[in-house]
């Protein structure tokens, strides 16, 4: 018996083609995914509407809009309730926010202000009305180019395209 | 009982016949898929591209023709033209707005004046933004599945957005309903042929 115990301990071996070949393949997936570099961070805490765009983000002023609060470039300017209680279309703090220059050196087309860029990343909730006055405040500081970031819809394959086929 | 060093030698040799040193190999791997798993975003973000005029372009007279507009009330979705008044309403179905009626109306839209590319989407206040996307992308494109690949048709790609009238829904007079901001008119919408 001991010496049937011995024996197996000296061939006892562990199989790790398979491991490794999994590794390999995870390895050349994670890293092609990890080629395509986002330019714009997603937020977990807003969630984007989906949509069927097929255009990639490039680098721009980011307006960011939650539920609660108005960000350009990451720093706070305005709190929506404040936005939906005033009467004029203009946010006078985004518009000053906007126009400073350490805002607007962050565009490569800063030179000129008809190619001036933005994106506004919102909260899929959000009222129009609030989308409204931020746009207006946008194209009023001279970004007259300014694109809805979204997520890329998945497309499942369903039964019915099958068919149709 | 000792054996000579090479007699030893030879019995090792012969039991192992040869291996691959593959655990520092193991190791550099397991940190690597570790390391891309936890930075990995599987949400590609996109972005859907508005054309807006410059404020000081204030008011120019809209251009002959159609101008196609998309209202967006609670209840249901409408196309209209500018100048002579609604064309087509969709109301709601169980799912919520009736998109597919509105992608099919627009495609024969599409079809009579083939060089058009402009649309206004004029929403309530308290319309949700995710909304504004959704009709923004039936507007914008149509999918047609040409079997496991799906292939998206321009429609009418250059979006402005604007305020929908406070009318009444069905018998909304668009005459007096300004945009907040005009339509683009570096493309003159052209009649079609058909």
């Amino acid at each position: 018996m001991l010496r049937h115990h011995l024996r197996h301990r000296a061939d006892a071996e562990l199989n790790l083609v398979p491991f490794i070949d999994i590794l390999t393949v995870m390895v050349a997936f994670l890293l092609v995914y990890a080629t395509q570099v986002e330019v714009i961070h997603n937020v977990k805490a807003i969630p984007l509407p989906e949509s069927i765009a097929q255009q990639s983000p490039h680098p721009t002023v980011v307006v960011t809009i939650t539920r609660s609060d108005i960000y350009v470039q990451g720093e706070r300017v305005a709190t929506v309730p404040q936005v939906l209680a005033q009467s004029g279309d203009e946010i006078a703090s985004l518009k000053a926010a906007l126009q400073s220059q350490q805002v607007v050196g962050t565009t490569a087309t800063a030179a000129d202000p008809a190619h001036r860029e933005l994106t506004i990343m919102a909260d899929k909730t959000l009222p129009y009305e609030v989308l409204k006055k931020v746009m207006t405040t946008c194209t009023g500081a001279d970004y007259s180019h300014i694109a809805l970031a979204v997520l890329e819809k998945e497309k499942a394959v369903t039964a019915a395209d099958l068919s149709s086929s | 009982m000792r054996r000579s060093y090479q007699v030893r030698k030879l019995l090792r040799h012969q039991r192992k016949p040869g291996e691959l040193m593959l655990v520092s190999m193991i190791d550099i791997f397991t940190v690597l898929v570790t390391f891309l798993l936890m930075t990995a975003v599987f949400s590609h973000t996109v972005i859907l591209q508005l054309h807006l005029p410059a404020p000081q372009a204030q008011f120019r007279e809209p251009p002959p023709g159609l101008v196609l507009e998309v209202m967006v009330r609670k209840n249901l979705l409408q196309v209209a033209d500018r100048n002579s008044g609604p064309l087509a309403t969709f109301p709601n179905n169980a799912q919520g707005y009736d998109y597919a009626g509105l992608t099919g109306y627009l495609e024969q839209v599409k079809a009579r004046f083939p060089t058009m590319t402009a649309a206004s989407i004029l929403l309530e206040p308290d319309t949700p933004y995710d909304t504004l996307v959704q009709v923004m992308d039936h507007v914008r494109v149509f999918e047609t599945s040409d079997g496991l690949q799906t292939l998206q048709a321009q429609l009418f790609p250059d979006i402005s957005v604007g305020d929908a009238p406070p009318a009444a829904p069905v018998s909304a007079q668009n005459r007096g309903s300004e945009p907040v901001r005009p339509m683009p008119a570096r493309k003159r919408p052209a009649r079609g042929r058909g």
